[in-house]
């Protein structure tokens, strides 16, 4: 049975290609983020003063920036940074959504009212503003921006997570259960968490991606990752004043952004396929 | 039937849009657009802190005196330089005959005092400290103001060349009172028409100016545009004519390019590496004890003031296009000692100090550094050649206000920060130096600093002064609670048809007297 | 109808009230003395004394917050820090600015978007299926800040088609104003499309194929005409739902678009207010924000009523 199901997922999913080219550049892209030092070629934070903005060559292949620090390796190490705010920042929104949503769905009357309201007026504040305005309380760090993100993101969860709970009790088998008396925690539960966890996934590959790029605005502006740290945001915040002299500083970064961004999105499509598939 | 109704839109749209295109064109001409970088804060001489507020008063709002392009003091609006009587405890000035405010009203000494006790003596004058010494001023005729000092003050004539010593009109000040700065009027050539907060300020040529000849424009807008990249965007394509702070890498290419005019001045002021000593819980508070070897021992400092190569940071960081430094007065300043050379880099003795400090194995320390594109470069240029003598720098950005706080509070251990620069080298000094100085925010305190900074600011030889300040600028090199590190080269970029721009090394633009060719 | 709006409305209210508890404890949590940040590096203990009375900073907080929200709703929201400007004053002539950059870049968006939804709908799992879902994959993938800085470099820089950035008044000159809007409309209304040409294709497909569709063809009426007379009218609704939901994004977006453009509208307003610690603009402002994003879902919500009468019965959609 279950070789079946297996067998017939891989089929769906070689049906899209582009699904299976975004998973694998996902995976490079964790691959490059853990072996960061031995895949960049040298230290990313050491200058050669010699070498200042110099355009791409066989030694640096990408070219180098303002400090005469190699961009490759730059952009290599900064796919952790990357990496880490997108992820962790949706765990936290997922550790702290998860649990809030279940309880308001659960449970309705006042407890639900209330989260619910609060969950309104958070996703109230835009996104990034909501960010920028937690950034500059706690202080601009990679930690403090991963947090905010991942804070920013939780109202999403806390939504998505009450509505399954919410339709998951509408099922009959549910009721039935119920009905005979198995009704509770446990009941919902083991019911709800096999629905939870794909629907969690497939909102994981749309809020990551917007993850890492609010990590790369925020350090765009100067509120996240702080320097020498190599991070997407802070290297295309230095090229915006070389854009004539060096575009390549821009490139890459830029590049390196929409390429991850990208992948996530294809990844996020073909599972959604997967694991919900209307015949479109 | 719908394409020719199409085709009959589309002309009409190309015709009017050559029409509008041509428009604007005319209309550049009697307007001067000039970008600044930052917002100017609150346009009342009296509460405004902004350098680049300096620039828009230049136009708006003119001073008792003026600086030249050779930092030559000279009277704008006063008669005369000053006459100093009594032991330089009297100063005796005669005003400009026939001025008027930009409202009509007479500019005259009981107008010129008024302004001068407001910056005195009104709640939350940023001009306080300025004029602390002053005790009175008298009016003496219509046209002659004198003013009675606690003790002789020879800077004061500079610092009336500056917001202390703009008058503003008395009937303004008194309808708006604290809000003066949302419809000021002073004597300048231009007048304040209107303000769009972070967007623009624009001022037209005043009615009343005494030599209407001067403003060749009749609207001067000031555009802020705080991203160096648009602001060069913008003068490229023509929005802007006047660019102020050309970032030093952007100022290479527009001299390459040559299509733009590219006007450097070494400035008046500083920019280096201000180290907190012993200020522990404010700067007005007693100072306490660190407890760091930053803080307390002057061999640490010592060791990362030869970690770094000043030379070499100005050629990195700024492509060559500022001065480096090693001391508070500008090259520009007749009170510069041309025989003092910077010292160089020297690791192995960087190295030796701090092992002798009992640091072998390394020290690490925070340096705060103003959230810009600009200063992060720099800091990390620091940060890479402290590193090699044994320095683990942490760069921590923070927003300029912020930072200054803090700084005032004693959070700081170390704040890439620097000063504007006045034309006195008295303004670079001290308040920043002296024992209970106004901005001595590392508490560095040395009695005789103190004594040569007070005596020279009580004598006006120019000789004597200068002989002073090399002597108090050796110990305060010694003690390096300051480490001095370059000066801001003042770059503004226009365009070549532009004629009659004089750089001053006060960096404030002047287009007064600045016409199309 | 009328219980679901009094529903409606009332639930605004409560989230509006407890948006203003966020702002006001999140402003007073931003490390700094307010103080200070408005005494400045100059100011005394008597000074600071003295501005701490005047802006009732040393009272207790719920008495602070009870001062604001009241002054708030007899429409005083204070004075800026930096510039004494009330910031009413500054907010109504900031929002206005932004809001034409929404409205605008609500028209690019959904002028490529709904026609690209639509045509990829009804040619699905075509080669232009295929492509119109590619471009959207990478209007959602790539950043606005990145695409807003090439657009400057190559439009304004390299071909002086348009210029760079700033602002000219829509009553000024029309042309103007839209030379300088086109750039950041069309990099906020790319995200934005991206999203809606998504979700129209989606939404056109399931309508195609629901059972009133089905009935309309069955009684003969032409294929176009169902398309757009049945099937577009139902179908905006998720799309409406969308459009209420991104204007939180689209002022997020704004942000980083209006600095980069230097377009002097509200985006940049609360970064400057944020940056320079003018708490009562940030106050301001958030709330401002805030606020509009509940009214126009509200607005959003009862506009389901006009779309769609079923939903009116139905009970609120979505959350609450």
């Amino acid at each position: 049975m279950a070789a079946e199901t297996a067998a017939r997922l891989r089929k769906r999913l070689w049906r899209r290609p582009p699904a299976v080219i975004g998973a694998v550049v996902v995976l490079l892209f964790v691959v490059l983020a853990l072996a960061a030092p031995w895949i960049a070629t040298s230290d990313p934070q050491r200058s050669d003063y010699g070498k200042i903005r110099k355009a791409p060559t066989a030694a640096n292949p990408f070219g180098t920036d303002d400090l005469g620090r190699d961009i490759f390796s730059r952009v290599v190490w900064g796919t952790r940074i990357s990496m880490q705010a997108g992820v962790f920042s949706i765990l936290l929104a997922i550790a702290i959504g998860v649990p809030a949503g279940l309880t308001s769905g659960y449970r309705r009357g006042v407890t639900d009212q209330l989260i619910m309201r609060l969950t309104d007026a958070w996703l109230a504040f835009p996104f990034l503003i909501l960010a920028i305005g937690l950034v500059t309380i706690m202080g601009a760090s990679l930690t403090n921006a991963t947090i905010a993100i991942g804070l920013a993101a939780t109202p999403t969860y806390i939504r998505l997570t009450r509505g399954l709970v919410l339709s998951t009790q509408e099922e009959e088998y549910v009721q039935a259960a119920r009905a005979m008396g198995a009704g509770g925690l446990r009941t919902i539960l083991r019911h709800i968490l096999p629905n939870i966890a794909s629907a969690l996934l497939v909102q994981a590959t749309v809020s990551i991606p917007a993850a890492i790029i609010a990590e790369a605005i925020l350090s765009f502006l100067g509120l996240g990752v702080q320097p020498p740290t190599p991070s997407w945001g802070t290297m295309l915040n230095t090229a915006q004043q070389f854009l004539e002299t060096a575009p390549w500083m821009a490139w890459w970064p830029g590049l390196a952004i929409f390429a991850l961004t990208l992948s996530f999105n294809l990844a996020g499509d073909g599972l959604r396929d997967l694991l919900d598939p209307k015949d479109y | 039937m719908r394409r020719t109704r199409l085709g009959s839109w589309l002309v009409l749209g190309l015709a009017a849009l050559t029409l509008l295109a041509a428009a604007p064109a005319e209309a550049q001409k009697k307007t001067l657009v000039v970008a600044l970088n930052q917002d100017p804060d609150l346009l009342d001489p009296t509460l405004s802190r902004t350098y680049v507020g300096r620039i828009v008063f230049e136009h708006m709002c003119e001073k008792l005196y003026e600086l030249d392009e050779h930092l030559r003091i000279f009277p704008q609006l006063a008669a005369a330089m000053p006459a100093i009587s009594d032991g330089g405890k009297t100063v005796t000035i005669k005003l400009r005959s026939g001025v008027k405010f930009n409202d009509g009203t007479p500019m005259n000494a009981d107008a010129v005092k008024f302004s001068l006790d407001r910056h005195r003596e009104m709640k939350g004058s940023n001009r306080r400290s300025e004029l602390e010494s002053v005790n009175t001023v008298e009016v003496v005729d219509p046209l002659t103001i004198r003013l009675r000092l606690k003790s002789a003050f020879s800077p004061l004539v500079a610092t009336l060349a500056d917001r202390s010593g703009m008058p503003i009109s008395p009937a303004a000040a008194n309808k708006l009172g604290d809000k003066f700065a949302t419809a000021p009027v002073c004597v300048g050539p231009w007048s304040f028409v209107e303000r769009v907060p972070q967007d623009r300020i624009v001022l037209e040529k005043s009615k009343h100016y005494f030599d209407p000849g001067q403003a060749h424009f009749d609207r001067l807008v000031f555009r802020i545009i705080p991203d160096d990249n648009v602001r060069l965007a913008n003068l490229r394509s023509g929005d802007i004519d006047v660019m102020h702070l050309v970032a030093p890498t952007d100022s290479v290419n527009l001299k390459k390019e040559g299509r733009f005019e590219v006007a450097s001045v070494t400035g008046l002021g500083y920019t280096g590496v201000t180290i907190n000593l012993r200020n522990k819980t404010g700067k007005t508070q007693p100072p306490g004890d660190l407890g760091t070897p930053l803080a307390n021992d002057p061999r640490v400092r010592e060791a990362f003031d030869l970690s770094l190569d000043r030379e070499a940071i100005n050629q990195v960081a700024w492509d060559g296009q500022y001065t480096p430094a090693c001391t508070p007065i500008s090259p520009v300043s007749p009170f510069y000692d041309k025989s003092k050379k910077c010292p160089g880099r020297d690791v192995a003795k960087a190295k030796q100090l701090l092992a002798a400090a009992g640091l072998a194995s390394g020290y690490a320390f925070e340096l705060t550094i103003v959230n810009d594109p600009q200063q992060r470069r720099f800091g990390e240029v620091i940060q890479g050649m402290a590193r090699e003598a044994g320095f683990n720098i942490t760069l921590r950005p923070s927003e300029f206000a912020s930072a200054l706080t803090d700084d005032d509070n004693g959070k700081l251990q170390a704040f890439a920060i620097g000063w504007s620069g006045r034309a006195d080298p008295d303004g670079n000094i001290h308040q920043f130096q002296t024992c209970g100085g106004s901005l001595n925010t590392t508490h560095a305190c040395d009695e005789a600093v103190d004594a040569l900074l007070n005596r020279a600011r009580e004598i006006s030889d120019q000789g004597e002064r200068a002989k002073l300040y090399r002597e108090a600028i050796e110990k305060i090199q010694a003690r390096r609670n300051v480490l001095y590190v370059y000066h801001l080269n003042y770059i503004v970029a226009y365009p070549k048809n532009l004629k009659g721009y004089k750089a001053v090394p006060d960096g404030l633009i002047r287009i007064k007297g600045v016409t199309w060719n | 109808m009328l219980e679901f709006l009094i529903r409606r409305v009332a639930i605004s209210v409560v989230t509006l009230f407890v948006i203003s508890l966020i702002v006001f404890t999140g402003v007073r949590m931003i490390p700094g003395d307010p103080a200070r940040v408005m005494g400045g590096t100059d100011a005394d203990a008597a000074g600071l004394a003295e501005i701490r009375q005047k802006y009732g900073l040393d009272d207790p907080i719920p008495l602070q917050y009870l001062r604001w929200i009241g002054l708030a709703l007899r429409g005083d929201l204070g004075e800026s820090i930096r510039t004494r400007e009330s910031v009413v004053w500054t907010v109504g002539r900031k929002l206005p600015i932004t809001i034409e950059l929404a409205c605008l870049s609500l028209l690019v968006a959904v002028a490529i978007a709904i026609p690209a939804g639509v045509f990829s709908a009804v040619r699905r799992n075509t080669a232009w299926d295929f492509l119109v879902n590619a471009l959207s994959l990478c209007g959602l993938s790539v950043p606005s800040f990145w695409l807003g800085i090439m657009l400057i470099l190559l439009l304004s820089v390299r071909l002086h088609w348009l210029p760079a950035s700033g602002f000219v008044p829509p009553w000024e000159s029309p042309l103007a104003n839209l030379e300088r809007m086109i750039m950041p409309a069309f990099v906020l209304g790319a995200g934005l499309a991206a999203v809606l040409m998504r979700q129209t294709r989606n939404s056109m497909i399931e309508i195609l194929g629901a059972d009133y569709i089905r009935t309309a063809w069955s009684k003969g009426l032409a294929g176009r005409a169902v398309i757009f007379r049945h099937a577009f009218r139902n179908g905006l609704i998720p799309v409406v739902t969308i459009l209420g939901l991104q204007t939180g994004a689209l002022m997020g977006g704004a942000v980083v678009t209006e600095q980069i453009f230097v377009v002097p509208g509200f985006g940049r307003l609360i970064v400057e207010a944020v940056f320079t610690r003018d708490y009562p603009l940030v106050q301001g402002v958030v709330l401002v924000t805030a606020s509009t994003y509940v009214l126009v879902n509200l607005l959003v919500d009862l506009s389901y009523s006009v779309l769609n009468p079923r939903i009116r019965i139905g009970g609120a959609a979505g959350g609450g």
